[in-house]
């Protein structure tokens, strides 16, 4: 996890931004204020990326030496090549759920989750032109806590990336896309990753049971920002991540009592 | 009396005054002591009748039993080795101090009609850790938990902050006590109160003030008389207090008598100070405060003009010389509205607040609620690692945001050295042996390799409490080595 993608904001945030949401942060996980036993750990890795970010000549040097954002742009007229859809080197971690992608542009440097390898291959090419479109995008980032889709997205992979940010020291985030953005732009795609998904979701297709599936991931999506803003509804005593891991347990340990 | 279960008590340990403050409706509210009094004075004895006596009673007793009472038993916290003979024992600094804690423990018990168990503690932001320690330790002997131990400037920011509405501002505390000075600067916004700086000397106050006046005294009466009072403990008593009366009395009037009958055999000390001889005579110390609220100046990388209030701590800041030279120096007059003898047991108070998740009300545009209020204070020393030739190789500098963790590789000196070791050292001396130890790191077993190949990391860690962590790792083999920081053994009584 890159610097940008711990503090969650986009790689073009202002000075003002990155305090602010410095700010933001340490309010949450400063050990006096979180009872989270990583609090600790994560606010000296916070207050690093801070440290670094906020200083303009460290921040251009640390730029400069991270790999280019997995972002999407636009294309200017037809679908990009569909490209060559070999498997990338790293193994895709299954997604169970693929929300559904509204139409805006979705920013932030989320790329937490490892993609199919379908999807952003393609992309790969183009990333340049990526940047562009990030940053046209990045008013869409929002601080306040109104639902932002691609928040639902990374919010979950954050906590499953958390356990595992421990281990893997180097980061191998940077090659996760948000491939949601693969639905808005390649139609053509979207065969594959409804049959992918089809298939790991274990559904034999049928247009109606893939509609129901993804009216539940939204349900399911509702759901974790209701449990991210507001923990006290859902019952979990953590807020924030913490409350997401703790309902996601709850919900498993349900599925289990019901199988 | 109100149902207050489990209230954290806020106090201010001063070396002159104690004061205590507990969080009351959103508010803290300073707690009078059994006396009745709002400060209790940091003074412990024993009476002729061998009664323990703490606060006003002990200090009545200084002039006529000096040999059992200690007071400003603050500039002695942290020293390993340091002993108070009294009442036939003979007590570590810190169990004076333990003394002076159970009574105000006592005293907010009776107020507040409940046990209280928990308390946030303030030290000066320069104290050291083996000082830092010492206070923790003294306000578990008294049967505190000392959920905190907190920099008074930084308490007296938080204090200001809360009353009068958390703006976004920059602001400079400067707190001159009965022993200790400090400066510390900070940034306040969105709720968040960041330390940029803050800087200090542990051997500076308001009893240094009044040591000018008694050598004045002494010399003035060997002059007129030709004794030397000095060696003399009762006159000496006497001329201290009389000193300190004086002092205080110049904050009010432009002159002030001391009238000392029979100091010595039939001898009369009876002398009047004016205000201007006594800022004569004071004026170097001044100079001195004005040249480190400079360095943290400096260390914040701000002009007095980037400063948007300034306040005054502690009892001295009275003094009408002090006020005005760090009015000229910052260019604006300081905030007049702060006590500031309470503000920084209030401050305590605020913070257990913060870390018990309390209701915490503001006066001001802004309404804060504990969750939107968080403190980030610094280190005050250098930490560093001591390496071969008295060296002091600095790992977290001075005015580091806490908590925080840095590393530094070193490597042996010799052919096949085996073993590493080195003291971990706090203060800004690039001689090692000048600088507070405090521990030692030793990595053994390290495989034989010729001088420069070997690759150690040592990693301090320092937590929210200010507890440091240190843990020295071989790379090649991973063999890792955890310190925790051995206090020197005369503490551990």
């Amino acid at each position: 996890m890159d610097y940008y993608q711990l503090l969650d904001i986009p790689r073009v945030a202002s000075p003002e931004d990155i305090e602010n949401r410095y700010l933001l942060l340490v309010k949450k996980y400063h050990p006096d204020r979180s009872k989270s036993p990583d609090a600790h750990e994560k606010f000296i890795k916070i207050k690093e990326a801070y440290e670094t970010l906020k200083n303009p000549q460290k921040r251009k040097v640390y730029d400069a030496s991270l790999p280019p954002e997995e972002k999407a742009m636009e294309a200017s007229s037809e679908p990009e090549d569909s490209g060559d859809f070999s498997s990338d080197s790293e193994a895709p971690v299954p997604d169970p759920a693929i929300p559904k992608v509204p139409e805006e542009p979705v920013s932030g440097s989320n790329g937490a989750f490892k993609s199919t390898s379908i999807s952003y291959v393609s992309f790969k090419s183009d990333h340049d032109s990526f940047l562009a479109g990030s940053a046209s995008s990045s008013e869409n980032t929002d601080e306040s806590g109104k639902p932002d889709w691609s928040k639902y997205v990374s919010s979950k992979k954050e906590s499953k990336l958390h356990d595992r940010s421990k281990e893997v020291s180097s980061d191998s985030g940077q090659n996760d896309a948000d491939w949601s953005y693969v639905k808005v732009k390649y139609e053509g795609i979207d065969e594959d990753i409804d049959e992918d998904a089809d298939k790991k979701t274990g559904f034999s297709g049928g247009l109606f049971l893939k509609k129901a599936f993804r009216y539940t991931v939204v349900l399911v999506c509702i759901f974790l920002v209701l449990t991210i803003v507001s923990p006290d509804l859902v019952g979990a005593k953590a807020s924030g991540l913490g409350a997401v891991t703790e309902t996601f347990d709850k919900v498993v340990l349900l599925a289990k009592s019901l199988v | 009396m109100a149902q207050v279960r489990g209230k954290v008590l806020g106090i201010d340990l001063g070396t002159t005054n104690s004061c205590m403050s507990v969080i009351e409706l959103g508010e803290p509210k300073v707690i009078t002591n059994s006396e009745g009094k709002r400060l209790t004075p940091s003074v412990v004895g024993f009476s002729k009748k061998n009664e323990l006596l703490v606060g006003e009673l002990a200090k009545r007793q200084i002039v006529s039993n000096p040999e059992n009472t200690v007071q400003s038993i603050k500039r002695y916290m942290g020293k390993p080795d340091y002993r108070v003979p009294l009442n036939n024992e003979k007590y570590t600094p810190h169990g004076i101090s333990a003394m002076i804690l159970q009574k105000l423990k006592a005293d907010a018990e009776k107020y507040l009609g409940d046990a209280v168990g928990k308390a946030v503690i303030t030290v000066p932001a320069y104290f050291n850790d083996s000082q830092r320690f010492a206070t923790k330790k003294s306000g578990e002997m008294a049967g505190l938990e000392v959920l905190r131990v907190i920099n008074e400037p930084t308490a007296a920011a938080l204090a200001y902050g809360l009353r009068d509405g958390v703006q976004d501002q920059k602001i400079l505390v400067y707190d001159l006590g009965g022993g200790t000075f400090d400066v510390s600067i900070l940034k306040i916004k969105n709720g968040v109160f960041e330390v940029l700086a803050t800087c200090g000397d542990t051997e500076l106050g308001g009893d240094d003030f009044d040591r000018k006046i008694v050598d004045y005294l002494l010399s003035e009466f060997k002059e007129a008389e030709g004794t030397d009072l000095s060696e003399n403990t009762e006159a000496m008593q006497r001329i201290r207090e009389a000193a300190e009366r004086c002092k205080i009395d110049l904050s009010s009037l432009t002159a002030a008598n001391v009238d000392l009958p029979y100091i010595f055999e039939s001898k009369r000390l009876d002398m009047e100070i004016t205000r201007e001889q006594f800022e004569a005579m004071t004026e170097d110390l001044v100079k001195k405060t004005i040249a480190i609220m400079e360095k943290a100046l400096q260390d914040a990388g701000l002009s007095s003009q980037d400063i948007d209030e300034v306040i005054l701590v502690g009892g001295s800041t009275r003094i009408p010389a002090v006020a005005k030279q760090v009015e000229d120096f910052m260019g604006k007059a300081p905030l007049q509205n702060i006590n500031p003898d309470e503000v920084v047991a209030m401050g305590a108070a605020v913070q257990a607040g913060i870390l018990g998740n309390e209701y915490l009300k503001s006066s001001g545009d802004q309404q804060i609620d504990s969750g939107n209020l968080v403190l980030l204070d610094v280190t005050s020393l250098t930490l560093g690692f001591e390496t071969v030739g008295d060296t002091t190789a600095f790992i977290i500098p001075r005015n580091t945001t806490i908590p925080t963790r840095n590393s530094k590789v070193f490597t042996t000196h010799y052919d096949d050295q085996k073993v590493v070791r080195g003291k971990i050292l706090q203060g800004e001396d690039q001689s090692a042996s000048k600088n507070v130890a405090l521990g030692t790191i030793v990595l053994e077993n390290i495989p034989p390799a010729p001088k420069g190949v070997p690759r150690i990391e040592v990693t301090f860690d320092i937590d929210a409490n200010g507890i440091i962590n240190a843990t020295a790792r071989d790379l090649a083999t991973g063999n890792m080595r955890s310190v925790t920081i051995e206090r020197p053994a005369g503490l551990n009584d």
